[in-house]
C-alpha cells in the first residue's frame, strides 16, 4: 500500500514546533521530507528531559516526536554557499514549509521571490506568530503570549485566579495543522494548474478561529464572556471524572446516580440541570463516585448514555484499552534514544498506510541529499563540509 | 482571469453538526468546494435549535420568525455552504442521498457510531454506489474499539486526551480546564485528512474511508508528552503558565478588574530589557535575579516584583510598551478587544457577512492566506433547506412538481419539526 502524499518532496526550515509538526504529518502520510538544520541543530534538540538527565541532542522527546520520517541536512544559511545549496534543493522540491522569523529569508536570498524565480510552481508556506504583515509582524511571542492575545486565556482558568494557558503547545501545533491544509491546497493548484504561491500562516489567527461561543456572544449581543468558577471534577477512589449532563440525558443521569427506580424529575430540564450544577445532588454523586475507580465510573456513565470522561494523565493514556485496541501507539527504534512509544496517527485510511521511521541524527543525510539534489561531486561536498557550510 | 479556488470542482455532502465537523466543512467550502450541508427538519444541526442559543440582540424572532436561521453558533461555522434539509429516515430521503453521493466526491459525518448504517447510508452502501467516493467519519473515539460507542463533547475529550491533565494550576491537582480544544483540533484534523485523501484518490482512482478519532487527534497535539513518558517513565508535573526555558513566565495583574498581561522572559538579556522597561536597572545586577537559576529559585519574589509594577498599567498600553523594549508579552484579550485588535484589523482577519436572517455580522476568517489564489467566506451560512430546489432540480434533475411533492410528504422542508425534549440528537461534537 501507499500513502496519500507519496511522490511529494517537502523542504522544512526553521526551529521549533509549527513547521516541524506540519512536515512530520506529511511524512507519516508518505511525503519525502528534508529537514534543513543549522550546523548546531534545531533548537528543540536541546529541550529535555533526557534519559539519565544526560543532555543529548539525539534524545529530546520533543525533537524525536516532531521529526519522525525526515532526513536531516545541516546547512549554514548565513553563508552564500549554504544559501546556494538551499536554493538547489528547493529547485527540485514541491514545497517549502518554514517558520523562520519574518524577514529572515529575505536577508538570505531564500525568500519566496528568490526561490520561485527558479521554480514557477513552488509552494512556500511561512508560519509566523503574527503573519507576514501588520503592526505586530516583528513582535516577540511564545505559546503563552499568543494564547493571551488570541483571546483564549481570557476564558481558561478560574475567575478567582490568574488566567491559564493550556499545557504543551497546542497553538503551535494547530498552526502546523493549518499549514498542512493550506500547503496541500496550494500544491493541488501547482500540480493541476502549474500555479505556485506563498502561503502566509499566522499562529495568532489559528487561535482566533478556535473560539467556541464567546466571539458570537459579543458580536450578536455585546456580551463579554469571561472565565467562570473552575468546576471541580468529581473524585473517585483513584482519580477524577466528570459528566457533561445535557437536557436529553438528565433523567438518565439521575438514574445512574440515584438508582434505576428513580422517577423522572418533574421540573423542566434546564432548571433541574442548573440545580444539579449548583450542588443539589453533590452528596449523592460523591456517595456513588467514591466507591468506584475512575474507569468504572466512566464506563457506567457512558453505558447510561451520559457523556462521561476521566482526567487522564500520560500513564492512563498509554494504558487505555480503547487506544490500545485501535493500535494508536507505535514503537519506533532510534539508534541513540532506543525503542520508545509514540502516538501514531489519529485516523485510519482504508487502502493507505502510515509511515513511522525514527527522527534523523543531526546531519545524518547531508551527503546523501546533496548528492541526490545537486550535481556536486564527492570532493566538492567534502570541501563544503571542511569549511563548515554543511 | 477569475481567481481559481483550490477545491473548485469538488462536491462534498457535509452532515456535520455541532462544532468540529461543520468547521471542517467550512474549510473545504471556503477553499472552493461545493459543500452541501445536509440536515433534516426532523433533525437539524442541534446548534440551530438547542444547546447554547445565541441570537442577534438576544432576539430569537427576527423578521420572519425563523429563529433556527438566527443562531450565531450555526452562522459562524457554516459559511460558504449550501443547505439541503432532507429526511434521511424516510426511504425517499435515503434514496435521494445515495443519488447525490453518486455525484459527489466526498461525504463528511459525525453521527454516533452506527447511525449511518441504521439510516442505510453506511460506508459499504455509499462505496458500492460510488467507488470513487471519499468519506470521513469524524468520531469521538473512532469506529472501532471497546469505547467506540461512547458519546462525548469536546470537554470530555479534553480530559480523555490528556490536555486537561497537563493544563491545571500546579498547586491544585483537581483543577481542570473546561474549554473544548479537541473540537477545533478535530475539525482542523478532518479538514487536512480529507484533502490528503482526495489526493490519494487522484493517484489510485479508489475511494477511501477515513476513520478519525477526535480523542486521538487531541492526544497527538501533546504527543511529545507521550514520548517523554516513554523515555523517563515519569508523568510530567503540571507547570501552569511556566513555559519551559522561560524565567519568569506568568500572567501578571494590570489596572482594573480581572485584567492581565502574560510575560515570558527567555534569557538574561531579555531580563535586563525588562529591568530597563521597569526603570529598575539596578535589578539587572541583583544576584538573586540576574541569572536563570537565580530567577528560578526566587520565582515568588520575581513574580511579586513584576506584578507590583504591571498593576500600575492599563494592559494594552503595557503590551505596547513591553514590545517596544523587545520583551515577549501579550495582553489577556477579551472578545471586544480581539475584534478591535489593530493587527488583526489590518490583516483583514475578520470577515463581514450579510447574513440572511441576522443582518450584518462579523466572524473570524481563515488563519491561512494564499498569495495567488486567496480564499475566504463566499456566501453566508444558508438557511435551513434554502437550496432544496436548486440541488434536487439541478443535480438530480427533479422537476419542480416532483420537488413540491417531496415537500408535501415531509421528505424535504425549510422549518424544523420540533419534537419533545429528548427526541433530538444523542450525539456530541
Amino acid at each position: 500500500m501507499s500513502g496519500p502524499l507519496d511522490g511529494l518532496t517537502i523542504v522544512e526550515g526553521g526551529h521549533g514546533i509549527p513547521a516541524a509538526y506540519c512536515t512530520q504529518i506529511m511524512g507519516v502520510l508518505g511525503a519525502n521530507v528534508i529537514k534543513i538544520e543549522p550546523p548546531e541543530g534545531d533548537e528543540t534538540r536541546r529541550l529535555g528531559p533526557f534519559p539519565n538527565d544526560a543532555p543529548d541532542r539525539e534524545s529530546s522527546a520533543l525533537f524525536l516526536y516532531l521529526n519522525r520520517n525526515k532526513r536531516s541536512v545541516t546547512l549554514d544559511l548565513d553563508t552564500p554557499s549554504g544559501q546556494d545549496l538551499f536554493r538547489s534543493i528547493v529547485k527540485r522540491a514541491d514545497a517549502v514549509v518554514e517558520n523562520f522569523a519574518p524577514g529572515y529569508c529575505d536577508e538570505r536570498n531564500i525568500s519566496y521571490a528568490a526561490l520561485s524565480d527558479e521554480h514557477d510552481s513552488l509552494v512556500m508556506s511561512s508560519i509566523t506568530p503574527f503573519g507576514q504583515n501588520g503592526p505586530y509582524r516583528d513582535w516577540h511571542a511564545t505559546e503563552m503570549t499568543l494564547f493571551a492575545i488570541g483571546g483564549l486565556m481570557n476564558i481558561v482558568g478560574d475567575i478567582n485566579r490568574e488566567p491559564l494557558k493550556f499545557g504543551g503547545s497546542p497553538a503551535l501545533h494547530v498552526a502546523g495543522i493549518n499549514s498542512f491544509t493550506a500547503t496541500m491546497l496550494a500544491m493541488h493548484l501547482a500540480e493541476t494548474a502549474g500555479i505556485g504561491q506563498h502561503v502566509d500562516v499566522s499562529v495568532l489567527e489559528g487561535l482566533g478561529a478556535s473560539h467556541f461561543q464567546d466571539l458570537v456572544d459579543y458580536e450578536y449581543h455585546r456580551t463579554v464572556i469571561r472565565r467562570g468558577d473552575m468546576r471541580t471534577p468529581i473524585p473517585t477512589s483513584d482519580g477524577f471524572i466528570s459528566f457533561q449532563v445535557q437536557a436529553h440525558v438528565y433523567n438518565d443521569f439521575r438514574r445512574l446516580i440515584l438508582g434505576p427506580d428513580a422517577a423522572d424529575d418533574d421540573r423542566d430540564a434546564a432548571s433541574a440541570i442548573q440545580a444539579q450544577q449548583s450542588g443539589e445532588m453533590d452528596l449523592e454523586i460523591l456517595t456513588w463516585s467514591l466507591e468506584k475507580t475512575k474507569l468504572e465510573a466512566y464506563r457506567l456513565g457512558q453505558e447510561a448514555h451520559v457523556p462521561a470522561a476521566y482526567l487522564a494523565d500520560m500513564s492512563d493514556i498509554m494504558a487505555s484499552p480503547q487506544l490500545q485496541a485501535r493500535e494508536f501507539f507505535v514503537e519506533i527504534e532510534h539508534p541513540k534514544a532506543g525503542t520508545l512509544t509514540y502516538p501514531g496517527f489519529p485516523a485510519k485510511l482504508t487502502g493507505s498506510d502510515c509511515r513511522f521511521e525514527p527522527a534523523p541524527l543531526l546531519g545524518q543525510h547531508t551527503h546523501e541529499v546533496i548528492s541526490e539534489f545537486t550535481d556536486l561531486s564527492a570532493a566538492e561536498i567534502g570541501e563544503l563540509q571542511a569549511a563548515g557550510v554543511l | 482571469m477569475a481567481n481559481r479556488l483550490p477545491l473548485e470542482g469538488i462536491r462534498i455532502l457535509d452532515m456535520g453538526q455541532f462544532w468540529a465537523a461543520p468547521n471542517a466543512g467550512r474549510a473545504w467550502a471556503d477553499a472552493g468546494a461545493e459543500v452541501i450541508k445536509v440536515e433534516s427538519c426532523r433533525r437539524p444541526d442541534p446548534l440551530r435549535i438547542q444547546a447554547r442559543k445565541i441570537y442577534p440582540d438576544n432576539d430569537p424572532g427576527g423578521e420572519h420568525g425563523d429563529h433556527w436561521n438566527r443562531s450565531g453558533m450555526v452562522n459562524e461555522r457554516n459559511r460558504s455552504k449550501l443547505s439541503l434539509a432532507l429526511d434521511l429516515s424516510h426511504p425517499k430521503g435515503r434514496d435521494l442521498f445515495i443519488e447525490l453521493a453518486k455525484q459527489s466526491d466526498a461525504v463528511s459525518q459525525n453521527y454516533s457510531l452506527g447511525v449511518m448504517d441504521r439510516l442505510g447510508i453506511g460506508w459499504d452502501v455509499l462505496h458500492k454506489a460510488n467507488p470513487k467516493l471519499v468519506m470521513v467519519s469524524i468520531m469521538s473515539q473512532g469506529l472501532t474499539g471497546p469505547e467506540s460507542s461512547y458519546v462525548s463533547y469536546g470537554q470530555n475529550l479534553e480530559q480523555l486526551g490528556g490536555i486537561s491533565y497537563t493544563s491545571g494550576y500546579p498547586d491544585d491537582e483537581k483543577s481542570s480546564v473546561g474549554f473544548a480544544l479537541p473540537d477545533p483540533i478535530g475539525g482542523a484534523t478532518a479538514a487536512f485528512a480529507l484533502i490528503a485523501a482526495l489526493r490519494h484518490r487522484e493517484e489510485t482512482g479508489e475511494g477511501l474511508h477515513i476513520d478519525l478519532s477526535q480523542r486521538e487527534a487531541a492526544t497527538l497535539i501533546i504527543g511529545d508528552a507521550i514520548v517523554e513518558y516513554s523515555l523517563t517513565g515519569q508523568v510530567p508535573p503540571r507547570i501552569g503558565n511556566h513555559e519551559p526555558g522561560s524565567n519568569p513566565s506568568e500572567c501578571y495583574p494590570c489596572e482594573g478588574e480581572d485584567e492581565w498581561i502574560a510575560i515570558s522572559i527567555s534569557n538574561d538579556a531579555e531580563w535586563l530589557r525588562l529591568c530597563e522597561a521597569m526603570e529598575r536597572v539596578n535589578l539587572g545586577s541583583d544576584n538573586r535575579f540576574a541569572t536563570i537559576v537565580g530567577r528560578m529559585r526566587n520565582r515568588d519574589a520575581v513574580d511579586e516584583l513584576i506584578g507590583e509594577w504591571t498593576a500600575r498599567f492599563e494592559k494594552m498600553e503595557l503590551f505596547k510598551l513591553l514590545q517596544s523594549h523587545h520583551i515577549t508579552a501579550g495582553a489577556i484579550t477579551n472578545p471586544r478587544e480581539l475584534f478591535q485588535d489593530p493587527h488583526l484589523r489590518e490583516r483583514g482577519f475578520w470577515e463581514q457577512v450579510e447574513d440572511y436572517s441576522c443582518g450584518t455580522q462579523e466572524y473570524y476568517g481563515r488563519p491561512m492566506h494564499l498569495s495567488e489564489n486567496p480564499y475566504g467566506t463566499r456566501t453566508p451560512t444558508p438557511k435551513l433547506g434554502q437550496h432544496n430546489y436548486e440541488i434536487l432540480g439541478g443535480l438530480l434533475s427533479l422537476s419542480n412538481s416532483e420537488i413540491d411533492q417531496l415537500t408535501n410528504e415531509g421528505v424535504i422542508g425549510t422549518e424544523p419539526i420540533l419534537t419533545a425534549e429528548g427526541g433530538m440528537a444523542r450525539r456530541a461534537s
